[in-house]
């Protein structure tokens, strides 16, 4: 008996042991492969960019999109993300949101713009997006609520595509997957240079604002425990002064825009 | 992995033509069900119950062979339902681990598959053959 035990052992550390080996090889990388976006994701995306576009006036002059796309350009090549998977989107709206749609399309307000007070703000809440089209979470949240089969269903259109679209703009994430976010929020704008601490403080000062005001800010609303995320933002740079501290080695931040470049921008979005 | 030992009797040619049934049956199997893991384990448990007041002889191989297809067909299964998460492509993108995992699980159907034809013919030909580890489990099953 104990040696059939012995012999099963070896074989299950045979089995493991093999795929641990080839696990080591650089497959994806060999072959090039590249996670290909589902169609229906493709669709559902497009759909709900649509659905957005009837609701908010889309800006498409690109003398207002400049400084966004260079924002974004920048965090994106910083991190091997690929620029054109992200379909970026300015509206001039009075809600104060930025929000992220399935098939990498990024949402960003007018109003939202005015509300931050720094252009490294405004870094951080696009790295925060960027976190959620990298993990998919819109595609997620809408999957889970509403069902595979709904959704292939509403790709033709219809009342029931516009009912689901109305879902998507009222959709808050789960805990976890804004945890997700940040985490990979804090990730890239370290690696693109970019200060993280205004992020928290953005946070703060909209949590600030939802404990005080009746008015909630829209953005505040689907981003809940913003006080316990600007906390956690703050931990995170501190330990990655720590860590620089003591291997010697310096991160110098460099604002996402130049001070006159984001009041300049800023004054004529108030104009729009 | 296959070993040929003695057997405590000679078995008769009717004997022979049953166990090798026993292991070519399940190869009939994976041809016509691939990829769906399931199918050659039941072919075998089927093979196994219909034959289970049979001769000692016929009785050890077919069930060697359904103690052989369990820890593959889990496997098997894993890698199944792995491929279809990784088609959906929402919750998951292939990675190396995943590639790794699959080229394990083929290695191992194909020494399986190599180990069945080998064990099919030398049973054929009277011959008792046992595999590594699952011949010992099936005599702990299975008493003369």
């Amino acid at each position: 008996m104990k040696r059939h035990l012995f012999h099963t052992l070896i074989l299950l550390v045979a089995f493991f042991g093999c795929w641990a080996l080839l696990a080591r090889v650089p497959w994806t990388k060999m072959m090039g492969y590249k996670p290909q976006v589902d169609s229906v994701e493709k669709e559902v995306g497009n759909l709900a960019w649509r659905a957005v576009g009837l609701q908010m006036e889309a800006v498409k002059d690109s003398y207002y999109m400049a400084p966004l796309d260079s924002i974004v350009t920048r965090l994106c090549e910083a991190n091997d993300i690929e620029r054109k998977e992200i379909k970026l989107h300015l509206v001039n709206d009075k809600m104060v949101n930025a929000f992220a749609l399935p098939d990498g399309h990024l949402v960003v307000t007018t109003a939202l713009i005015d509300t931050l007070r720094h252009a490294d703000e405004l870094a951080g809440v696009l790295a925060h997006e960027l976190g959620h089209v990298y993990h998919h979470h819109s595609m997620k949240s809408l999957v889970k609520e509403v069902g595979l089969s709904v959704l292939t269903g509403t790709v033709g259109g219809g009342e029931q595509a516009r009912r689901l679209f109305k879902h998507i703009l009222s959709t808050a994430f789960t805990r976890e997957m804004e945890g997700e976010a940040d985490e990979f929020a804090i990730d890239v704008l370290f690696n693109s240079d970019i200060n993280p601490a205004p992020l928290a403080d953005f946070l703060y000062r909209m949590w600030q604002e939802n404990q005080l005001e009746e008015a909630v800010l829209e953005w505040a609303s689907t981003h809940p425990n913003s006080n316990k995320r600007a906390t956690r933002i703050l931990e995170a740079v501190k330990k990655r002064n720590e860590k620089e501290k003591s291997s010697q080695a310096t991160t110098s931040f460099r604002p996402a825009l130049h001070a006159t470049t984001w009041s300049k921008w800023k004054e004529d979005l108030r104009q729009l | 992995m296959v070993v040929r030992s003695p057997f405590p009797y000679s078995p008769t040619e009717s004997e022979c033509e049953k166990a090798a049934y026993s292991y070519m049956i399940g190869l009939f199997a994976v041809v016509v069900a691939l990829p769906l893991p399931i199918i050659n384990l039941l072919t075998a448990c089927f093979f196994y119950l219909a034959n289970r007041r049979a001769t000692y002889f016929v009785r050890f191989h077919s069930l060697q062979n359904v103690v052989a297809q369990l820890p593959l067909f889990v496997a098997n299964s894993v890698g199944f339902w792995w491929t279809v998460r990784v088609l959906l492509g929402w919750w998951e993108p292939a990675s190396d681990l995943y590639f790794g995992y699959m080229l394990t699980i083929i290695l191992a159907n194909v020494i399986e598959i190599i180990g069945t034809i080998y064990s099919s013919i030398q049973v054929r030909k009277g011959q008792h053959v046992e595999w590594w580890v699952f011949g010992g489990l099936t005599h702990f099953f299975c008493k003369p």
